[in-house]
Order: structure tokens, then sequence, then C-alpha cells
């Protein structure tokens, strides 16, 4: 099972290196464009971090892909082998290419004090990708759903960071960043979390849609009252800023 | 003329006969048995084989082989396999159980199409009459 | 004994089976039928574990109990499989998957399967015989095959039935088949279950069913029977009787027809669709 994991994760990998085709654009750019002040190697470093970003949101959601397309369901759900199992064998090759990938990355970009905070972001790509796995059919609502979850990663984060301030517990609205970005990150997946493991533990043949309850009663309620108190406390957060300057 | 039966069994089971399908294989074993083509000491073939040939569940095959085992038919030797083994008296009884059996088929029938009991015994009387002489001059050929 | 009990399931709001039993005892081929519909392929689904119960349980033999899926062998028409592996390569992940140190390719050699070719560009013949071949590598105590035996064709079907026959004659395997077609498999079968709206509708052993269900040929309907089904032509009728007994054939106007397994499951199922 790990093996056939192992060689899915690499394919997956290799798909997202479409990307890639950016470089010789890029270095035809260079080429043409240099009045703009554009640097090959800084066009490199992006393409390189856009790459890591789209393939944690992309080997979490196609978590499943190789099931899916290949119509191997009834026979996973069929052999001795536990879903936990199952999940950690598919989680651990995903997560080593990752982590390999992120460390080039903090050598790539030499800037060790924001790669810590580009590190966290990507697990949480990941995880939050690997958690919605289910009701994706469509990359486009696919990506549309996790950008979403992106950008509630920074607010959420900022908002915990005034809530924090406002209650004294930090100094400064600046201090305890990486704190406050953990902790959005375990708020925000752990309703994910729960409805994708309940799903998952009972998963069986019927067809996908009729086993997405959890996502109905923990995750979006979870998600609409997150979307409420940070739009209460993120317009605070932006006056507070606001006044700071 | 019906080609004679071969020691090496092969039955076509009837599957809508209302008789159990282990019960059409012990009849048919037990005919082979009793009217000489299967003598003393053969060897049957296995139950798995049979089953094999036929499609039928082995565990058929075997409750007709044990049920002609406990009528003194057949004996099985643990590690070789079941054999024919015939008791005489046994076979006595029983031939003449097929044989009722048989006459009365016949005799039913031949009634129910309205030939009278002269006509069956000269209709008998005749077949006999061609078989043993054909049965006689194979004989001679062969002698 | 494989024991299911009182087992619910639906999909969604369609129910499909409420408070189910039953028993099969071990080592027996037992064969599941019924109209389209009925539940067969779900209720295999639920004893290979593919499909999860609402509620109540399926029980398995004392042997099998602790990791029940290592000894089923399950096999039905979607033929689940990774598609994009070669032979080899579904092989050796089977291999890996029941711990199996050894893989029997007799049954693939009598095809004309190649190692290399992707499971998707099989033929469905092909596809299935790999499949069947898969699910008895792995030397299960419960075969469970979901209406894939006419698939293949008669050859195939003869060997296959062959190393499933020498399977049974050698451990004590219990065989449930689901079926609709009981050509070359009549005889290998000996209980009969008839699913009817989410119940059982027959449980019996073939030979007792066989004694039970008979036709009557008569131009007048048998009085105080139960009449399952009846085909109706222009100067008699034919009346399927279940349960038949020895004494009521001197009270029956009509002959009284012995009847193979298709008819047998005909007159059930025709009785159904009235």
């Amino acid at each position: 099972m790990l093996n056939k994991e192992f060689l899915d994760t690499l394919k997956r990998l290799a798909e997202c290196c479409f990307i890639l085709i950016a470089i010789p654009l890029s270095y035809v750019g260079d080429r043409f464009f240099v009045k703009y002040g554009w640097k090959f190697s800084d066009i490199f470093t992006g393409v390189y971090v856009a790459i890591v970003f789209v393939y944690a949101a992309y080997s979490g959601v196609t978590i499943f892909q190789a099931e899916k397309k290949d119509r191997a369901f009834e026979y996973v759900l069929s052999i001795p082998v536990s879903k936990l199992k199952i999940l950690k064998s598919k989680i651990l090759p995903r997560i080593l290419s990752l982590t390999f990938l992120y460390l080039l990355l903090i050598i790539l970009t030499d800037n060790r004090s924001t790669s810590i905070y580009e590190g966290l972001f990507i697990y949480y790509i990941f995880f939050i990708s690997l958690f919605l796995s289910f009701t994706i059919d469509s990359v486009i609502i696919g990506f549309l759903g996790i950008s979403l979850l992106f950008g509630l990663y920074f607010f959420s984060a900022q908002s915990i960071s005034y809530i924090a301030w406002k209650i004294h517990l930090i100094p400064s609205i600046y201090s305890g960043r990486l704190l406050t970005q953990i902790i959005s990150a375990l708020l925000l997946l752990t309703p994910f979390g729960i409805a994708f493991w309940k799903i998952y533990k009972n998963l069986d043949a019927k067809p996908l849609k009729l086993q997405l309850k959890p996502y109905y009663t923990i995750s979006l309620p979870s998600l609409l009252i997150f979307l409420i108190l940070i739009l209460k406390f993120y317009r605070d957060y932006l006056m507070q800023m606001r006044a700071l300057k | 003329m019906e080609k004679e039966l071969g020691k090496f069994l092969d039955l076509k089971i009837d599957a809508k006969s209302a008789l159990p399908v282990y019960e059409q294989v012990k009849r048919t074993i037990k005919l082979r048995i009793l009217s000489g083509h299967l003598n003393e000491g053969d060897q049957l073939i296995s139950i798995r084989e049979l089953s094999q040939k036929l499609k039928i569940n082995p565990n058929t095959i075997l409750k007709a082989y044990y049920q002609l085992e406990v009528e003194g038919f057949i004996v099985s030797r643990p590690g070789s396999g079941y054999f024919v083994k015939i008791d005489y008296r046994k076979t006595q009884k029983e031939k003449k159980e097929i044989f009722e059996e048989l006459t009365n088929e016949y005799a039913f029938q031949a009634l129910e199409l309205g030939y009278s009991v002269d006509e069956m015994l000269n209709e008998i009387c005749k077949i006999c009459r061609k078989q043993f002489s054909s049965i006689n001059s194979g004989e001679q050929e062969n002698a | 004994m494989l024991e299911i009990r009182d087992l619910s399931f639906g999909y969604g709001k369609h129910s499909v089976f409420e408070n189910f039993n039953l028993c099969i005892p071990e080592g027996e081929v037992c064969l599941i039928t019924g109209i389209n519909g009925v539940g067969k392929s779900t209720l295999l689904r639920l004893i290979a574990g593919v499909l999860k119960p609402g509620a109540g349980d399926v029980i398995f033999p004392e042997t099998m109990q602790k990791e029940p899926k290592r000894k089923i062998g399950f096999i039905s028409d979607r033929l689940s499989l990774y598609e994009s592996l070669s032979v080899s390569q579904a092989i050796d992940f089977h291999k890996n998957v029941y711990h199996l140190s050894r893989f029997d390719d007799s049954l693939i050699r009598h095809t004309k399967i190649a190692d290399s070719q992707k499971i998707k560009e099989l033929s469905l013949g092909q596809r299935t015989i790999f499949h069947l071949s898969l699910i008895l590598s792995i030397e299960p105590e419960i075969l469970l095959i979901d209406e894939v035996i006419h698939s293949i064709d008669a050859y195939l079907r003869k060997i296959f039935l062959e190393q499933l026959i020498r399977m049974i004659s050698q451990r004590n395997i219990t065989v449930i088949l689901v079926n609709l077609n009981f050509q070359d498999i009549e005889h290998l079968v000996e209980r009969v279950i008839l699913l009817k709206s989410g119940k059982i509708a027959v449980d019996e052993k073939i030979d007792s069913l066989k004694a039970k269900v008979k036709k009557v040929i008569s131009t007048r309907r048998p009085s105080g029977l139960t009449v399952l089904s009846q085909n109706d032509y222009s100067d008699h009728s034919e009346f399927y009787i279940y349960p038949f007994r020895e004494e009521f054939a001197e009270n029956i106007e009509g002959e009284i027809v012995d009847l193979d397994l298709t008819e047998i499951v005909s007159a059930f199922i025709g009785g159904e669709y009235a």
C-alpha cells in the first residue's frame, strides 16, 4: 500500500510542476523586460514558492484521487487494511515530500525568519485541502473553497492577535505572531478535521453524496460562527491598525 | 441399439427430476456394479474428480459414496480411495428390486398403450432371443 | 456459522433491509436470488464489509472474527480494482495487502493476459477471470460472488468451477452466489435463498425445495393449495404449487410435473410481477 502511495505522490508532484513552464517564459521576460527591474532569480524563487503552495493544496485534495479515477473504492473497502492504516500510508509520503520541498525552500530563499510562517502555512494548506477532499469534484470549486480558507487563515490570525492584545495577553499587536497563526490554523482545522474523520471512518460504498452529513452538521456551522467572529474582530483590528498609524 | 456402458462413470444429471442429485449418482453407480461393468476391486473415480466432471457439489458425491458404502457396495480405503466390494447376497436383493422397478415401469406404460399381457410376453421373448444370439455371436468372435 | 442479525440498511430514505435475519451454516454453497433491485448485491456487500449496516451485525465464524476481511473473497460486477495498474502490479499489491507468499496464476494462464497489460485494457471476461483468481488466491473461508460467473465464456467458466470445486472438496469454504442464471451452477448449490421485498421468501435446501415446488397442468385451478403463479394457454393452464406434499397428489386433477431450479425461481418471481 505504501509503495503505491509513494509513486502516486511523485505523480502529483510532477503534475504540479507544470508551473515550471513559467521559467522559460520568465527567461524571455528577463531579456525583454529588464527595464522593469525583474531579476531571473527572483522569478525562479517566486515560481518555486508557487509550486510548493499549489502542491500542498493539490496533494491534499487528491488524496483519494487514485481510488476515484481507478474505480477502486469498493476494492479498497474490501481489503483487510484498516482505514487508519490506509490514511497513514497516504499521508506519510505526501508529508515527507512536502517537508522536503519546504526545506529546499528555506535553502533557496535564505530567509530564515519568514520561513517558519511559510512552513506553517504550507502544512495548513495541505491539511485543510485533505479535510475538504470529499467535497471536491471540480477543480474550480476546489480552488475557490481552498482560497476562501487561505484568506480566513490570515484574517483569523490577525483577529486573534487583536483579541489577545485587547485582553492584555500580549504587549503589542505584532507580538506572538507565530502563536496566533498556530491557534488560527488549529481553530480552522479542527471542525474540518472532525468532519473528515467522521466521514472517513464510516465511509462505505454508498453514493458519496449520502455520506457528507458531517460537513453540514459540523464544518459549516463552525465556519459560519468563525466568519461572524472574524467579521466583528477584524473590523476592530483594522481600526486599531489605522489608529496606530 | 444402445452402446455398451463402460466402466468409466459418466452420467447426465436430470435437473428436472424430483430425485435428489445424490440419489441419481448412487443409482447410476449401483446399476453399473450390479450389471457387472464395475467389478470387485475396481477403483471408483475420486470424489473431487467426479464432482469437477459433473459440476456437482463434492458433498453430494460424498453423500452418494457414503451411502453406497453403508449399503455395502463400495468400501473406502483411507489414502487410496473408494473400491467396489460386492456382497453377493446384497446384489441379489438389489438386482431384484431394480428388476421389479423396471418391470413395473414397462408394464404400466405398455398397458397404457393398450397392449395385452400376452403381446408383452411375446415381444419380450423376441427381443431376448435377438440379444442372446448377438451375445453368442460376439462370444464366438472373441473366442 | 455466518449470522446476519437484525440487520437494517438503506440508501438515504430508501430502506432495503429492516431487522433482517439470516443464518448460513459453514461450508455450504448457497444461492441468493430474487428480482432485480431486491437487495441481493446489497446483502453481499454488507457481508463483505463494503457497506456498513445502519443497525444490526454480521457475525462471522469464530476463526474469522479477529480480521474477517482477510478471509473474505468478494467480487461484484463492478470488478473494482486499481485500473491504471498493470496485471503484475495489481498482483503484487494484492499479495502485499493479504500477506500472500505466492500467487496461483493457473486460472490466468488459460487466458491470453500479459503481465504488462493494464487492468483497464482487459476485456470484461479477462478482467472477471483475473479478479476471480485474485480472490481465490487468498484461500478464503467465505467466498462472495455477485453475478459475474456468466461474464466469462463457457470454457473459462468450466475451468473456474473446477478450481472452485477443488477448493470446496479440500477445505470448509462457505460460498455465497448471487445469480439469476443457474446454468453450470445448479448442482453446486446446496441451499437456495430467495429474497422478496427485503425479506426471505424461501430458505431451503435445494433437494427439499425441488420436492416442494411442483407444476400442475390442468384445466382447473387446484383447490386448497397455494399457487405461486400460473401460465394460461388456450386449452389448459400451468399452476405452480408451493408447498407441495406427496399426500396432495391424490386430490389433484391433472398432471404433476417436477421442476428444475430455473422454473422454480421463475415461479416465485412470476408471482411478484403479476
